[in-house]
């Protein structure tokens, strides 16, 4: 059965669409991770013009965004005063974000930065799963119990505007949550995730946040700075195709429901090195596809998008 | 559904039997109806069939055309460097139909079509850009024509039915792509007769338009864009929203 998406004026298999959001919902239920990072290079290796499936994909991240988040709020593990100065910074991002985006898709190159930056993460991910893993494995073999200081003091505690968070114990320059979350924003804008595989370590390992916190934080300001990215892509771009968003969002939410109530049943494990392993999959499928001598190397596209 | 289709098959039929015995006394003729003038991109679409039927009295070749708006295109070519493919822009390319489709009874060249004006030979794309030379100009049109071959948006096919001894009723069925560009379209035909001539040219118009929530989705998103960016924004919230106190 085929669906017609009004924006991406091209017809795509339903079934397939669904199946999609269910999968990446489903590992997201299973093993809390956000899916956003597999699911725009899924879109477009399933021939979604990238221009649609970065904003679209925005949409959603909205939507997992703010379900992931009530459950922080509700147990109180949202730091709100880091939360809005990291916000701040990303609602430059984005907006710088989605600026880059309109001159990259004018300019025809959209489609490579995108390939390339997903091609980078995806590969830096995949590695650091096997690795985290890895390590895991060998303290679980060789019985090693690592203790950690709460964070370590680094250049941040040097630079102006000291803020004291009360809720993550800390009291660090506002500057540095500010610029995480520009650059979070910025990538968020241009690849269509929530930007949590790369706020959730920053705030870990540079800031120092207590690991309770720092989902919640993450999830919360997510919310908004996908909002801001979505209301300017739909806004500037015209490329936020709302059907192909709902029918992801629609098949994430079963997946992610599916996933966390069988979570407990499946060997957690296993299933991270199957995700390891299908994110290191979809970075080598786009790496070939940027390498290998296209069909045609000619190429034709109307200025308002499809055919 | 499909009686009510054949009843009106059997309609149309009818009126062109009737067409071709009263036009019996003229001269020459050719006439042609579409069976469906209006095409509703809803949120099924994945193409259309489209068939057109006609009646005349003239011996030779029947040519049906379906010719699109002109429109233009963004030509990329793809370059090596380092290790990546990557997009360069070439040029713009103007003033080529997003549709161009032929059916005949019997082959005819691009080169005979265009001593009538029809067929791709007789478009006259527009490229404007200094730096390319004639024959690049010329080059980037045929890959175009090829691309929009490749797409199922070009395309000539040998495929009338008689549904009559000799010519007296025809029909001609086109696939109409799913990426169809919104808009009016234009069908010609015409005889290519015996004496190498052609008979008066009949014309009939279709149109291809968004229908549902096809429709309302694209004109909030086209026409009031930061209208529909609020909608998806709040609708997105709202289902996540809803799902996470669920959830919960």
């Amino acid at each position: 059965m085929n669906i017609y998406l009004p924006i991406a004026e091209m017809s795509m298999n339903i079934f397939n669409l669904i199946g999609l959001g269910g999968i990446v919902g489903f590992l997201s239920g299973l093993l809390g991770v956000s899916g956003g990072f597999l699911l725009t290079p899924s879109l477009i290796l399933m021939g979604i013009p990238s221009s649609i499936a970065v904003a679209s994909q925005s949409a959603n991240v909205i939507a997992t965004s703010a379900t992931g988040s009530m459950t922080h709020i509700k147990k109180n593990n949202v730091d709100y005063k880091m939360a809005f100065i990291v916000l701040f910074g990303g609602m430059i991002g984005s907006s710088v974000g989605v600026w880059v985006f309109t001159i990259l898709n004018e300019s025809s190159q959209l489609d490579l930065t995108v390939k390339i930056l997903y091609m980078i993460f995806l590969t830096v991910i995949g590695l650091l799963m096997f690795w985290e893993l890895g390590i895991a494995k060998i303290r679980k073999f060789k019985k090693i119990v690592v203790l950690k200081k709460l964070h370590k003091h680094n250049f941040m505690h040097r630079l102006p505007l000291r803020t004291k968070f009360k809720k993550s114990r800390l009291y660090i320059s506002s500057l540095f949550p500010m610029i995480i979350g520009m650059v979070v924003g910025f990538l968020s804008a241009l690849m269509g995730i929530g930007g949590g595989f790369i706020m959730v370590p920053a705030m870990i390992y540079l800031l120092g946040m207590h690991t309770s916190v720092v989902v919640g934080t993450t999830l919360f300001q997510g919310i908004f700075v996908s909002i801001n990215a979505t209301f300017w892509q739909a806004s500037i771009n015209h490329t936020v195709d709302f059907l192909l968003a709902f029918i992801l969002i629609i098949g994430g939410v079963v997946g992610a429901r599916i996933g966390s109530s069988v979570s407990s049943k499946l060997p957690a494990d296993r299933l991270r090195i199957i995700l390891a392993s299908i994110v290191i999959f979809v970075s080598i499928a786009l790496f070939v596809d940027l390498i290998m001598p296209p069909k045609e190397i000619y190429s034709i596209v109307s200025p308002k998008g499809a055919w | 559904m499909k009686i009510f289709v054949k009843i009106k098959l059997i309609f149309l039929l009818t009126i062109l039997s009737f067409n071709v015995q009263a036009s019996r006394h003229k001269k020459e003729f050719i006439e042609i109806h579409s069976h469906k003038l209006n095409i509703p991109v809803s949120i099924g679409f994945r193409g259309n069939t489209i068939n057109i039927y006609g009646t005349t009295n003239i011996d030779g070749n029947i040519v049906v055309i379906i010719k699109g708006k002109n429109i233009k295109y963004r030509v990329n070519k793809q370059i090596k460097k380092k290790i990546f493919w990557v997009n360069k822009q070439i040029t713009e390319i103007k003033n080529i139909p997003s549709i161009y489709m032929i059916s005949t009874n019997k082959y005819v060249s691009y080169d005979r079509l265009n001593n009538f004006n029809f067929g791709l030979n007789s478009i006259s794309p527009i490229i404007d850009n200094d730096k390319l030379s004639k024959d690049e100009k010329k080059e980037i049109w045929n890959k175009v024509k090829k691309l929009k071959q490749t797409k199922g948006n070009y395309h000539f096919k040998i495929n009338h039915n008689n549904l009559k001894d000799r010519n007296s009723l025809f029909k001609a069925t086109f696939n109409l792509p799913p990426n169809i560009k919104i808009g009016e379209y234009d069908i010609y035909a015409f005889v290519i007769k015996k004496n190498g001539d052609i008979s008066d040219i009949t014309q009939q118009k279709i149109f291809i338009n968004r229908k549902g929530i096809i429709d309302f989705i694209y004109n909030k998103a086209r026409y009031y864009p930061n209208l529909y960016g609020l909608i998806v924004v709040l609708l997105s919230l709202l289902i996540g929203l809803v799902s996470g106190y669920r959830k919960n």
